[in-house]
């Protein structure tokens, strides 16, 4: 399964590469915000993308809006991994079109949990 | 005296200690620490700034060097060596820089709750500017923590809100 992170910062990008080479998956895409995140996916289309909230360029919502209007992705799951946790932030992103929503610190058992909840576990 | 609950809840140093050791997957202790003047000398900070959504400064992350470094190095699994070489040199080197700046980021959720201003980091200074001086005289939320992060250092750290 390849999987796509969007997050500004390099330090949580290796994190949770790191996590996710720990849960057998190496197929990993990094992009530094929604705008890369899209090009990455005009080379490649992930099966998933955990995507950060707070980023320069088009943040994790802006990312997700504009995600969520090509058909052509219509398949990718979206999974925000963000340090907003008010309900009206998770409210405004699942309208959005994501598909979960997990807090940092975000710890494997969580990946996991939502992992299995979006059916790629 | 009493000036009336702090609007906004400050994280007790088990709220701190629980969060950090997540973030960093190592155990981490935190202790109430008593008040710091951070006018006095404003050099060994590191600040984070958190403003609210019309980008008004209504919140602060001050961390001694040390604790920055350590957190830093740590969330990114650097050796303890690299903060011990910032603390010496008395300054961040840029990759301890950014791996702290997302850890004060992601620290914005100890501070955020329902019925209070959201709040989000937008920068990280060194020192600390006066407008975080004047906040911290004036906001209604402060807290002092002791922060050791098992197997590397740890420092003070400051957390303010309005
Ligand atoms: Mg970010």
């Amino acid at each position: 399964m390849r999987i796509l992170i969007v997050d500004d910062s390099r330090s949580m990008r290796m994190i949770l590469k790191r996590m996710l080479a720990d849960m057998g998956h190496t197929d990993v895409v990094e992009a530094e915000h929604g705008a890369d995140a899209l090009d990455r996916m005009l080379e490649s289309t992930p099966e998933l993308a955990l995507v950060d909230w707070n980023m320069p360029v088009m943040n994790g919502l802006e990312f997700v809006t504009e995600l969520r209007t090509k058909r052509e992705y219509d398949k990718v799951k979206v999974m925000m991994v963000t340090s907003e946790s008010s309900p009206r932030l998770v409210y405004e992103a699942l309208k959005a079109g994501a598909d979960e929503y997990a807090m940092k610190p975000v710890t494997r058992e969580v990946i996991e949990d939502k992992l299995q909840l979006l059916g790629l576990g | 005296m009493s000036l009336g609950t702090p609007a906004r809840r400050m994280p007790i140093p088990e709220d701190v200690r629980d969060f950090l050791g997540d973030l960093l997957g190592k155990p981490v202790s935190v202790t109430k620490a008593s008040k710091v003047d951070f006018s006095k000398e404003p050099d060994k900070f590191v600040t984070g700034l958190y403003v609210d959504d019309k980008n008004r400064l209504i919140g602060a992350c001050i961390t001694d060097i040390s604790l920055a470094a350590t957190t830093g190095a740590a969330l990114a699994m650097m050796p303890a060596a690299v903060a011990k070489e910032a603390v010496e040199a008395g300054k961040l080197e840029e990759g301890l820089r950014d791996n702290f700046y997302e850890v004060v980021n992601i620290m914005s959720r100890l501070l955020n709750g329902p019925s209070v201003p959201h709040l989000r980091l937008t920068d990280l200074v060194d020192g600390v500017p006066q407008d975080v001086l004047d906040l911290v005289e004036k906001a209604k939320g402060r807290k002092h923590y002791d922060v050791t992060v098992v197997g590397y250092a740890g420092g003070g750290m400051g957390l303010v809100g309005a």
